[in-house]
């Protein structure tokens, strides 16, 4: 699956993009948890220190759905899905 | 009553007699207004809501809060408040950079102009007074160019300049005001205004050594509100320096993300997302054109962004602040994600004194004109060379098309017949967020006392960003109760003058702190929130009374009937649901502030036999005084 990040979360995993694999009904929660095993320095910008849930102001879409408008972390994937991945981000 | 915090000096500018006569701020109007824009939209509304925007008669205000000037975080900024001859309301437009803070040091909370000038001036403010200046050797001349010369006069790069430029002189109606840090006035046409009365610039000349000092009884709770403030910004996911979003990458942070969604107004909001908006966001701009990142007084944020363009007709050119608004407007509005076209129109923006926001806009309205048959000879999606040429002819209005332009979007596109085409509300341009996909900033745009604008109420920041908490963006109910908690609490902050970005760390808490700290008097979280519904009434208030009331509050039809595409796609507006809501949770009976609302919150005293009895029944306001 492919992972598009954003803003401060690129210098920590050295790039626009990630790559993780996920068959089809993979979970949201999974496909971070590879993300985070593929570059750690992530862990900490993603998910609470239990790991449980979506940091505050952390956005994740799916085709421009915000996840936390879906099932959250238990959003089940399409395995062609591309996801997006925004740290804290506003202005004006 | 001794006033702490402020300087407790106003200048009335009477630029037909050019006398200056000084007053202390009323202590009542401090208790119930604070400053900046509450105090500065109080003295234009006693100055009265009939007047003609573009005449003698409409004042200027150039007014400071009571944190201003001081060592409080993100509180370099002044409002400057009119009556606006773009929209008809009352408007209050704020600069950052340093010139709140100067102007501050030299003595002033507040200089308003009244009246023209027969030939033009210039007025300069030091050690508590202020003095006119012939400026005929300035008249015609760029912002930049005035700056450079009134500095090397008064005393160097030190010395702020608020100028207007050909486009204020000129009388365009979205013209701006600029200062030597590129920081702009820009919404609303306070630059028409300044250009209407032959006001060339207000100069102000202070040094930090006539800062503001607390008593040594208020030290520590001055250091401590100080510290807090601090604390929450370094502490802030987006704020913190050097390591938060919005410090690196600045406002345009959100390119990426409103265009993930499909909220981008492209092609004048006939889309909803541009498939090259990346080119123009954040995160390019800094990994290929960013070369400093400049900051206002006493914020440790640097949310500004200066750019070079390094290659094609534009090398060299050195700029800033390359905005969200500004890349949204001139560009993916227009049709490309041209970063060297933007940051010449941004530059010839900040030259001439231009809005970037309203101009992006009349843009977009000309070229879907063009492409709809209601322009001949106009411009094409993407022209920017000749973006770049009409820019020029608006601000000299020296062209047909430049006079049409030179009236804003909405009126350019009611003089070609397309009234439609404009994306306004109340006569001034909608900002970077298609309200179609995020519903509470549609409300928010529609219910602004000073036309379309994102930052009376800034409900992104819930639906998109989850600040202070999540609601979802594409959901309108619960909007109304919403937006009317942002804009109350704005209008606090702006009146402090605090940085809007400052709610992304602070709350009302941190700001009935610091005021108290700074002045003594006592205000708690509440009466922060009552004291912005107090500010935001009176701006109401006082747009009632100028002739805005039942329909006023409304969106461009495009948002009401046309689905979104993208993130978006299938959504409307519903504003008249939001609208109901709001009203309701406002006390407000179709856009008109009843009597007993005005009672309840002090605007007017509980038994005026001055005020006529129109009341709540037929949601009539009551007559000015």
């Amino acid at each position: 699956m492919k992972i598009r990040l954003y803003a401060t979360l690129r210098p920590l995993a050295g790039g626009k993009h990630a790559e993780v694999p996920a068959e089809p009904g993979t979970t949201v929660r999974t496909v971070l948890e590879r993300l985070i095993e593929l570059h750690p320095a992530l862990a900490g910008e993603l998910l609470t220190a239990d790991g449980r849930a979506l940091l505050a102001h952390v956005q994740i879409f799916v085709g421009g759905q915000s996840v936390r408008h879906l099932q959250g972390l238990d959003t089940e994937l399409d395995g062609a899905a591309d996801l997006a991945i925004f740290p804290p981000v506003a202005g004006g | 009553m001794t006033l702490m915090g402020y300087a407790n000096r106003v200048a009335r500018v009477d630029l037909t007699h050019g006398s200056v006569a000084y007053e202390g701020i009323n202590p009542e109007d401090a208790r119930k207004y604070i400053g900046a824009r509450g105090l500065g939209v109080k003295y234009v509304f006693d100055n009265g809501p009939q007047v003609e925007p573009l005449s003698p008669e409409n004042i200027l205000c150039f007014v400071n809060g009571p944190l201003t000037g001081s060592a409080m975080n993100m509180s370099g900024r002044l409002a400057v408040c009119t009556k606006s001859p773009l929209t008809g309301t009352v408007t209050d437009s704020h600069m950052g950079g340093w010139s709140a803070a100067r102007l501050r040091w030299a003595g002033f909370d507040a200089v308003i102009f009244g009246g023209k000038a027969e030939k033009p001036v210039y007025a300069l403010a030091e050690n508590g007074q202020i003095t006119l200046h012939d400026a005929s050797d300035l008249w015609g001349l760029t912002t930049r160019e005035t700056v450079r010369i009134l500095q090397a006069r008064h005393g160097g790069n030190g010395v702020s300049v608020m100028a207007i430029g050909p486009a204020g002189e000129n009388l365009v109606r979205f013209a701006g005001i600029i200062n030597e840090n590129d920081r702009a006035s820009g919404r609303g046409g306070t630059g028409a205004v300044m250009g209407c009365k032959h006001l060339k610039a207000l100069v102000a000349v202070g040094e930090i050594a006539a800062q503001w000092k607390p008593a040594p009884e208020q030290k520590a709770a001055v250091e401590a509100a100080r510290k807090q403030g601090l604390k929450a910004i370094m502490d802030g996911g987006l704020t913190a320096p050097r390591k938060g979003g919005l410090s690196l990458y600045g406002t345009n942070v959100l390119m990426n993300i409103v265009n993930e969604i499909g909220a981008l107004g492209t092609k004048n909001s006939q889309l909803s997302c541009h498939d090259q908006a990346e080119l123009i966001a954040g995160e390019a701009i800094r990994e290929k054109w960013l070369v400093d990142e400049p900051t206002c007084h006493a914020c440790p944020v640097a949310c500004k962004k200066e750019v070079e363009i390094q290659e094609g007709q534009y090398a060299g050119l050195r700029t800033e602040s390359f905005e969200y608004e500004t890349a949204w407007a001139l560009g993916v509005n227009c049709g490309h994600a041209d970063v060297p076209a933007i940051a010449k129109l941004l530059d010839q923006c900040n030259d001439y004194g231009i809005d970037t926001i309203e101009l992006g806009n009349v843009f977009s309205m000309a070229m879907e004109a063009t492409e709809k048959g209601f322009l001949k000879e106009g411009i094409s999606w993407a022209e920017t060379e000749r973006m770049v040429k009409l820019t020029e002819e608006i601000a000299a209005v020296a062209s047909p098309l430049g006079r049409i332009f030179a009236r804003g979007a909405a009126g350019a596109a009611a003089e070609l017949g397309c009234p439609e085409l404009a994306m306004s509300v109340k006569g001034q341009a909608i900002p970077a967020y298609d309200p179609r996909g995020i519903k509470g900033i549609g409300l928010g745009y529609a219910t602004s006392n000073r036309g379309a604008c994102h930052l009376r109420g800034y409900t992104v920041a819930s639906e998109v960003a989850g600040i202070p908490f999540q609601t979802d963006r594409k959901v309108p109910e619960g909007k109304g109760e919403l937006l009317k908690v942002f804009q109350d609490l704005f209008a606090f902050s702006d009146s402090l003058d605090l940085c809007k970005f400052s709610s992304f760390s602070m709350g009302a808490k941190e700001y009935a702190d610091m005021f108290t700290a700074v002045t003594g008097l006592p205000m708690t979280a509440d009466v922060v929130m009552r004291t912005g519904e107090r500010i935001y009434n009176l701006e109401r208030y006082f747009n009632n009374l100028a002739g805005l009331r039942e329909g006023s509050d409304t969106l461009p039809k495009r948002f009401l009937t046309e689905p979104a595409v993208g993130g978006s796609a299938g959504l409307v507006s519903e504003l008249d649901l939001m609208l109901k809501e709001y009203y309701t949770a406002r006390g407000w009976v179709e856009g008109v502030v009843p009597e007993a609302k005005l009672i309840e919150l002090e605007i007017l005293p509980a038994a005026s036999a001055e005020v006529a009895a129109a009341g709540p029944e037929d949601g009539g306001a009551p007559a000015a005084k």
